[in-house]
């Protein structure tokens, strides 16, 4: 099978190319590809993930920019952005949109920004994901043509959110290969919406990597919606390097995905930085989710925190590995992990890995998991007042569920992940 | 009509019965206290009236207000004018105080035929009930018994049952975890929240309650049914002379 992908790059190269010109980098990920194959259900990295759907179909990447279907304007989150990019099935929606703003702010299609401002991409592009850790990600190196560029030059602080919708549709058995770079200088502080989509009617494959890098004291909250329908297969590698006094906010929604794997590899290489990585998992039918955060305290004085929680129905399954390294050096690390599970039909399961490799001796860190079902005595207290037992059962799903958001500072997009979350979780 | 019939009771909890048939009149206007030993059955009268479940009415009657309690659901019983004040009330993280206290108003409302309740009337409501039980605005603000302390907890039940204005209201050890002082505002509470209109059954072992709200009716209960019933003098000859001293009165 790698073989079919190998050919579909040989005759594509040239077009990549004159879209994306990555030259040595894309030559040398179609070899790593080569030599690291697809991932498989042996690797202890994706015990919990199912290929086989993948590897049944042939997945052919469409590079031709398709105009823009307008159905995607119902995921737009209703307010005020700085700055609204739309990727549609991967390509910028508008032709090369790309925007540098008075504040110096650079935003929109990464195409366009290496087309721009070449010097500054390549400063970061695969810099964070210089290993091409398995053969998705090589894969998406070697076939990715757009995405989107987040650029904020030092001491500029944006209070109100930049936006970025990405939509899939039309997309028979396309692969899309998304490559993001998100880039904060020092003491610059930023916010991200995001929310992913696709059409009822689709199988496809979407590859997304982004690559986040976070300057000296700044800060950068990322949220995320995640609302996949139809037979879409998605891998969202994330690569963060988070400089001294750096904090990252980030949060994950995912309502529903046929299969879905977000994939979070933090590393704290500057002391004192922070990291809070937070989801939130609404599973039925046959969903199959995973999350894993793979967070590296790789110097002293950080901390970190993740609280993933997760409500499954039907016969989805869902998966959650948390790894945390604290390396021999980084003492007065903070770290803490939680993921919390109800499961709500008997065909449901939920895989939970909370994990701690610690080599320093002076740190305070916690791991834990629960999986169960609501609690009878709340859910009667709430009947008891008067409220009818199916609306007693909503009620604390989702404040289970969205406690998870706390963190969260985007109240807008909060609120709208909220609604989206209790609707998901009203059940007829 | 009577507010409250219970004829020939019995109640298991899993196999065990633990209620032994019991009978019990509660009028409009009364306050009723049901005393005795521990294990006696009297919180699992109290949960069963409220219908919790697992446990299983096996035998007997209960009218509420002229209907069969014992085919109703819990939040049935609660829209009918039922109310249970918990002895260990539950936490509820991630619901605040307000947000539930709007939801289950608007269901009584509905249920009794009327319109949600304008924000500006509720936050009345939730201004002047809050007061009566001297409950401050950072409670309000908190998600439902979510680190309350156990007097918190006990005042928080009032405080709703200030705002739902029940019919036949069940107070469940209501003194346990309350210190005195918040003893006398909860039970000046009540006493001003007592009309003809309402009836309360209070639960409790200690007499100590009963010198602040005092009952109509004292019952003393004692493997799981009523072994005797008097006035509030009653609960004072168990306090001195325990259970043995009552059943020897005549």
């Amino acid at each position: 099978m790698t073989d079919r992908y190998i050919k579909l790059f040989e005759s594509e190269e040239a077009t990549l190319e004159s879209l994306l010109p990555l030259g040595k980098l894309r030559k040398q990920a179609i070899k790593d590809f080569k030599s690291l194959g697809f991932p498989h259900s042996k690797m202890e990295k994706w015990r919990n993930f199912n290929l086989k759907d993948f590897k049944n179909t042939e997945f052919t990447p469409d590079i031709e920019q398709k105009e823009l279907d307008m159905g995607f304007f119902s995921f737009i989150p209703e307010m005020e952005n700085e700055g609204l990019y739309i990727l549609y099935n991967g390509f910028s929606s508008f032709d090369m949109q790309l925007e540098k703003y008075k504040n110096g702010v650079i935003f929109g299609s990464l195409r366009a920004a290496m087309g721009k401002y070449p010097e500054l991409v390549k400063k970061y592009f695969n810099k964070a994901n210089k290993q091409n850790l398995n053969g998705f990600n090589a894969l998406n190196t070697a076939f990715c043509a757009d995405g989107f560029f987040l650029y904020v030059p030092e001491n500029i602080e944006v209070e109100i959110p930049y936006a970025v919708v990405n939509y899939f549709q039309n997309n028979e058995h396309n692969m899309v290969s998304i490559r993001n770079i998100i880039a904060i200088e020092d003491n610059s502080k930023i916010s991200l919406i995001n929310v992913e989509a696709s059409g009822k009617e689709d199988k496809q494959f979407v590859n997304n990597i982004t690559e986040v890098f976070l300057g000296e004291n700044s800060q950068f909250e990322w949220d995320r919606l995640q609302k996949y329908q139809g037979e879409t297969i998605v891998i969202n590698p994330v690569f963060v390097d988070q400089k001294e006094n750096s904090n990252f906010n980030k949060t994950i929604s995912t309502l529903r995905g046929y299969k879905l794997r977000n994939d979070i590899h933090d590393k704290l290489s500057g002391e004192n930085s922070n990291s809070d990585i937070n989801g939130i998992y609404i599973l039925g039918d046959d969903d199959l989710v995973e999350n894993r955060v793979f967070l590296d305290h790789a110097v002293p004085n950080c901390d970190s925190n993740q609280l993933f929680k997760g409500v499954l129905d039907g016969k989805s399954a869902g998966a959650f590995t948390g790894y945390v390294l604290v390396r021999q050096d980084s003492q007065k690390t903070n770290a803490f992990q939680s993921n919390k599970n109800i499961i709500i039909s008997e065909d449901a399961k939920i895989n939970t890995n909370p994990f701690l490799e610690i080599y320093a001796d002076d740190v305070k860190c916690s791991h834990g998991a629960s999986v169960g079902s609501l609690d009878p005595n709340a859910l009667f207290y709430l009947r008891s007042r008067g409220i009818e037992e199916k609306k007693a059962r909503d009620i604390l799903l989702s404040a289970f569920a969205l406690d998870a958001l706390v963190n969260m500072k985007n109240e807008n997009f909060k609120k709208l992940i909220s609604l989206e979350i209790e609707r998901s979780l009203v059940k007829d | 009509m009577k507010l409250l019939e219970i004829k020939d009771l019995h109640v298991n909890v899993g196999d065990k019965e633990i209620i032994k048939g019991l009978d019990l009149e509660i009028n409009y206007g009364e306050v009723h206290a049901i005393m005795g030993p521990n294990g006696t059955g009297k919180s699992t009268l109290a949960a069963a009236l409220v219908g919790k479940p697992d446990y299983e009415i096996t035998k007997g009657t209960v009218i509420f207000k002229g209907k069969d309690l014992t085919v109703m659901e819990p939040e049935e019983r609660a829209l009918e004018g039922m109310f249970l004040a918990f002895q260990y009330p539950v936490e509820i993280p991630g619901v605040s105080m307000i947000n539930f206290m709007k939801t289950i108003i608007d269901a009584r409302r509905k249920h009794l035929g009327e319109d949600p309740m304008s924000p500006v009337d509720f936050l009345k409501l939730v201004k002047e009930s809050g007061k009566l039980v001297a409950i401050n605005d950072k409670m309000k603000g908190r998600a439902v018994n979510e680190g309350f302390s156990g007097g918190e907890k006990k005042k928080n039940e009032i405080f709703q049952m200030a705002m739902l204005k029940p019919e036949l209201a069940i107070l469940d050890e209501l003194d346990s975890g309350l210190d005195i002082d918040s003893l006398k505002i909860v039970a000046e509470a009540i006493n001003k929240l007592r009309n003809d209109k309402n009836a309360f059954l209070i639960i409790t072992h200690y007499q100590r309650l009963l010198d602040h709200i005092i009952p109509d009716y004292v019952h003393i209960m004692n493997d799981g049914r009523i072994v005797k019933s008097g006035n509030k003098e009653l609960a004072k000859v168990l306090e001195e002379q325990g259970y043995d001293g009552v059943m020897s009165l005549n």
